[in-house]
C-alpha cells in the first residue's frame, strides 16, 4: 500500500536512518509521470526518467531544506517540478536556450554572488572543468566519494558522523574539505 | 586542511558576518587567484551534485525495475455469503448480456473495419534480422505513422518491382490510414487481379475499405464481395463469414 504524502514528507524529514526508504517510496509512487512526460511532452522514456529523477532530488532537497511550504499538495507540487524539467529538456533538444528551472544545489551557489563577483567566477566555470572533476570523485577513494555526495545530498556533517560514525561534525568537516583538496591538486595539476 | 576552501564554504553556508562577506565578494573580484578557488570550490560541488545524481537515478532504475517485476500481492481474501455470490453472477450476466448486444447488433460494418484494421493493421510486422531494404524502410516509416513517406517506399518499390503484392498490398493500407479510401480500393482491386499468389488479400481488403467508406450502396458492395470472399475460400474468408452472420449485415 502506497503511503500518504504527509508520511513521506515526515519520514524525510525523520533524520538519517530513514531518508533513503522514504526517497525511495517518494520516487516508486509517482514514477508513472514518466509515462505522462513521454506523452505530453513527446519525451523519450530514457529524457523523461532523467526529469522525473531530477524532480524527486529537487523535491527532496526542498523538503529536507524546509522551503517546501507545503502550500500546494506534494503530488501537484512534484508534477509542477516535473513539468518544468521536462520543458527544459525540450528547449534543450530543440536548441532553444532558455531555462524555466535552474537545476538545484550547487549551480545556485553562483546564483548566491552578487552581479560583479559573479560575472568573474562564472568565466572560470567550464562545462569540462566538472566533468573533469566527476572523474576525479572515483579516484579519491569510496570515503572520500562518500562524505562528499552525502553532504551534497543534504546531509549535515553531524549527520553524516551519525551515519559514517565518525566521532563528531567537526572531524567529517575536516574530512570532507581535506577529500576536496585531494581533488584540488589533481585539478590545479591538469590545469 | 585548506583555510580557503573552509572561507569559501563558510560564505556559502551563509556562516560570514556582512563585513566578512563584502569583503569575500570584493576578493573574488579583484583577487585571481583566490576567484580561481571559488571557482574551484563551485566546480566541485556541482561535479558531486551531477554524481549523486548518477547514482541516484541508477538506483532508482533498478528500484522501478524490482517494483515492476514483482508479483501483485493478493489481497486478504474476503468471506462471501451466498446473496453475494448470486449478485456477482447476477452481474455478470448482465454485462456479458449487454456486451453481447453491443458487439452483435450496434457495431455498424464501419466500426468493425475500424477495429479490424487497428487491430490487424495498426503497426505492420518488421523482419527481426535488421535489413534496411525499401520494403522495411516503408514499414518502419508506416508504424511511426509517416504515411507519406510509407508511400513513397512503397510505391516505388512496386514499381520497380511489379510483381511485389506486398508492396501493392501495404499501398493500398497507407491509403486506408490517410482516409483516402478510392484509391485504396484502386490498390486492392489492382492486388485482387494479381495471379499466382498463394495467398490474396485483395478482395477481402477492398470490402474492408467499402465498409470504411460507408457511402450509399458500400455495404451492399462490401457484403457481397464477402460472400464471394467466403464461398471462394479466399484469405480472410473466416473472419468475412464472422461479419456477415452479424445483424447491421443483415439490414
Amino acid at each position: 500500500m502506497d503511503l500518504t504524502d504527509d508520511h513521506i514528507i515526515d519520514g524525510l524529514k525523520s533524520g538519517v536512518a530513514k531518508r533513503p526508504f522514504f526517497e525511495n517510496e517518494l520516487y516508486l509512487k509517482y514514477k508513472y509521470y514518466i509515462d505522462e512526460g513521454c506523452r505530453k511532452f513527446r519525451l523519450s522514456n530514457d529524457d523523461s526518467f532523467s526529469a522525473y529523477s531530477d524532480a524527486v532530488m529537487s523535491v527532496i532537497h526542498n523538503i529536507v531544506k524546509n522551503t517546501f511550504e507545503e502550500r500546494a499538495q506534494l503530488k501537484t507540487y512534484l508534477f509542477k517540478v516535473y513539468s518544468n524539467k521536462c520543458i527544459d529538456l525540450v528547449r534543450k533538444n530543440t536548441a532553444v536556450k532558455q531555462i524555466v528551472h535552474q537545476p538545484s544545489g550547487a549551480s545556485d551557489l553562483l546564483g548566491q554572488l552578487p552581479d560583479a563577483a559573479r560575472s568573474v567566477i562564472e568565466k572560470m566555470i567550464e562545462r569540462q572543468r566538472i566533468e573533469q572533476v566527476k572523474r576525479y570523485l572515483d579516484e579519491i577513494g569510496e570515503n572520500c566519494k562518500e562524505i562528499l555526495l552525502l553532504f551534497e545530498d543534504n546531509y549535515t556533517d553531524r549527520e553524516i558522523a551519525a551515519k559514517l560514525e565518525y566521532n563528531n561534525a567537526a572531524v567529517v568537516k575536516t574530512t570532507r574539505l581535506r577529500c576536496l583538496e585531494k581533488i584540488k591538486k589533481k585539478f590545479n595539476l591538469k590545469n | 586542511m585548506s583555510d580557503s576552501l573552509n572561507y569559501i564554504e563558510a560564505y556559502f553556508e551563509g556562516q560570514l558576518s556582512d563585513a566578512e562577506k563584502t569583503q569575500f565578494e570584493r576578493q573574488c573580484v579583484e583577487d585571481e587567484i583566490f576567484a580561481a578557488d571559488v571557482a574551484f570550490y563551485i566546480t566541485s560541488r556541482q561535479a558531486s551534485k551531477e554524481k549523486l545524481l548518477e547514482e541516484k537515478k541508477h538506483s532508482w532504475l533498478n528500484l522501478a525495475k524490482e517494483a515492476d517485476s514483482r508479483p501483485v500481492a493478493s489481497t486478504p481474501g474476503k468471506r462471501f455469503t451466498m446473496s453475494t455470490w448470486v449478485a456477482f453472477a447476477a452481474a455478470a450476466c448482465l454485462v456479458f448480456a449487454v456486451v453481447f448486444y453491443f458487439l452483435n447488433t450496434s457495431v455498424s460494418p464501419r466500426q468493425l473495419a475500424d477495429i479490424y484494421l487497428k487491430e490487424n493493421y495498426g503497426q505492420l510486422s518488421q523482419t527481426m534480422d535488421g535489413s534496411t531494404d525499401s520494403l522495411q524502410l516503408g514499414i518502419a516509416a508506416y508504424n511511426k505513422n509517416d504515411f507519406n513517406k510509407a508511400l513513397v517506399y512503397f510505391q516505388s518499390i512496386y514499381q520497380a518491382h511489379p510483381d511485389n503484392s506486398d508492396a501493392k498490398m501495404y499501398t493500398g493500407l497507407v491509403y486506408l490510414r490517410l482516409k483516402d479510401h478510392d484509391k485504396a480500393i484502386r490498390e486492392f482491386d489492382e492486388l485482387a487481379a494479381m495471379k499466382n499468389l498463394k495467398i490474396n488479400s485483395g478482395s477481402f481488403l477492398k470490402a474492408v475499405a467499402l465498409m470504411q467508406r460507408d457511402k450509399a450502396n458500400d455495404k451492399t458492395a462490401a457484403r457481397n464481395i464477402l460472400q464471394s470472399v467466403v464461398q471462394e475460400h479466399l484469405a480472410g474468408s473466416e473472419q468475412a463469414g464472422k461479419w456477415l452472420k452479424s445483424a447491421k449485415f443483415q439490414e
